[in-house]
């Protein structure tokens, strides 16, 4: 596995490459994907669990 | 009114503007009214309204078009109505880099201008993927790719 | 009830999603074409899906809300007042929709926690509220996903098609969509009448809701950068399962997240009608204690 820069890099085509019609790396747009989604799904679930009503007998605790 | 009839009112009346809305958007002319990209023949029945207009133009790589000159980064292919040979076509000058999905057949949507020469002027290039998604062929190793594209590739795009 | 809440869904959301993305990223074939990039799909498509779903959900709570709200679902005569046939056969759609509201709202009773102890409290009130909830719920959690599924979408996009964004009609309706539900929560906030929001936001809910068959649609109705839906067909087996699987784990997460939200947005109701005049105005998530003290 290669640095995760690099393979951001090798996801725009290298001249020489035109025509290949293939995608080679682009594992950073991967990761970019699954690590934003994450974020974004706790950090929702952080924003339930602040908003929670309080003395609701089975809160969230 | 009972607010229960207001409320059942104001249901019955929204679902009726919402399917109505929705019916003129689906069954109306929007479609031919609001077009994405032209083919190349529409762009070239348009005449002389197509010129110098900032335009979409969409279709496919005609097969063996393509022709990249890595030094200057400029990229001449033609457009097609569709894979067929015979089918209408314009020829695109782009300068930028084009996507790795980039090849020949393959759907392609381009934004610029078209000149009196003919030639469509791209400042931007997109590819247009299939719904199709498949593993690889048998035998075909993706993570040889990189090594044995870099010499095939040269050598299939000025052969073709 | 509470330990389907508790537990098992949460549970079954991150086992599902988990493994679905882990097959999606290391087990299934990248694809031929796409490469690894491809793997993106597991993400953004049962984001979307869901996304959709939340949609529609609040769509028919809203409908349901209309329908039912103020009185006896179910006990409005189906006598038409005079004998025309357009008016009868209003006043049978109108029953017709007012049952479909009642069955939706009675199987949401069933699957959400702690209805035994809503059955003490005056249940013709609570139901509309229940409905209103929902809809609150359902479009909050609807905007989460369907932003992230843009986002991802968008980062899909830039190796794929060569650009991040275009105003292609699935992406233009998808946007249109986004900020319809955003104007959705916005004008909740700002009407301070739980009746009046209530009411105004399920028509907003039914107008926009328009949108939910244009986006699907969109890329068959037009040209579009964005290609059509994928099926079985058209996807290798080896990429369909950890699809499947993810965007199973993604429905518990909604389920999980739409009855938590729920809960909060039924507490707020409840501190409402309690305290009509102590809330100075709709902002409930800020006064927790406030609710927690009345429910």
């Amino acid at each position: 596995m290669m640095t995760l820069s690099s393979l951001m890099l090798l996801a725009q085509a290298a001249p020489g490459q035109v025509g290949s019609g293939r995608i080679q790396g682009g594992w950073g747009y991967v990761w970019a994907c699954y690590g934003i989604t994450l974020a974004m799904l706790a950090l929702y679930a952080v924003s339930l669990w602040v908003r929670r009503p309080g003395a609701s007998p089975d809160a969230k605790e | 009114m009972t607010p229960v009839a207001r409320n059942r009112l104001i249901a019955l009346g929204a679902l009726l503007v919402a399917g109505a809305g929705l019916a003129f958007v689906a069954f109306g002319d929007i479609g031919n009214n609001l077009v994405y990209y032209w083919s190349p023949s529409e762009m070239l029945g348009q005449g002389d309204r197509a010129y110098t207009a900032t335009i979409r133009l969409g279709g496919v790589v005609q097969p063996g078009s393509i022709q990249w000159n890595a030094e200057h980064t400029t990229l001449h292919f033609r457009v097609a109505d569709g894979p067929k040979e015979g089918a209408a076509s314009v020829l695109v000058r782009s300068t930028e880099t084009p996507p790795q999905m980039f090849r020949d057949k393959i759907g392609v949507v381009v934004e610029g201008t078209y000149d009196k020469s003919g030639v469509f002027s791209s400042n931007r290039l997109m590819v247009n993927h299939s719904n199709e998604y498949r593993a690889p062929k048998e035998g075909e190793d993706p993570n040889k790719w990189r090594e044995t594209l870099s010499d095939a590739t040269t050598a299939s795009a000025g052969a073709k | 009830m509470k330990r389907l809440m508790k537990w098992v869904l949460p549970v079954a959301a991150v086992v599902l999603l988990g493994a679905g993305w882990y097959v999606g990223l290391a087990v299934a074939p990248p694809d031929r074409e796409m490469g690894d990039v491809q793997r993106i799909m597991y993400v953004h498509v049962p984001l979307q899906w869901m996304a959709m779903m939340a949609m529609f959900i609040n769509f028919v709570a809203a409908v349901a809300y209309l329908l039912s709200s103020g009185g006896n679902v179910g006990t409005v005569s189906a006598k038409p007042r005079s004998s025309s046939p357009l008016v009868s056969l209003l006043a049978l759609v109108v029953n017709l929709m007012a049952w479909v509201a009642h069955i939706l709202k009675s199987g949401w009773g069933l699957l959400m926690p702690g209805s035994k102890e809503d059955e003490a409290r005056a249940k013709q009130d609570e139901s509309g509220w229940k409905l209103d909830s929902v809809a609150e719920a359902s479009a909050e959690i609807g905007l989460v996903l369907g932003t992230a599924g843009m986002i991802t979408g968008s980062i899909w996009g830039r190796p794929t098609w060569g650009v991040y964004w275009s105003w292609d009609p699935r992406l233009t309706s998808e946007a249109i969509m986004l900020v319809t539900y955003m104007g959705y929560l916005v004008l909740r906030r700002f009407v301070e009448d739980p009746d009046k929001r209530a009411t105004w936001s399920s028509a907003v809910a039914i107008l926009g809701a328009i949108n939910l068959p244009i986006v699907w649609f969109s890329v068959r109705w037009w040209r579009s950068l964005h290609q059509v839906q994928s099926s079985p067909r058209t996807v290798d087996p080896a990429m369909v399962l950890p699809l499947r699987i993810s965007a199973f784990g993604m429905l518990a997460l909604l389920l999980v997240f739409l009855g938590y939200r729920y809960r909060q947005a039924m507490a707020e109701r409840r501190a409402e009608m309690a305290l009509p005049d102590a809330l100075p105005g709709d902002v409930p998530s800020s006064l927790p204690q406030n609710s927690s003290k009345v429910a």
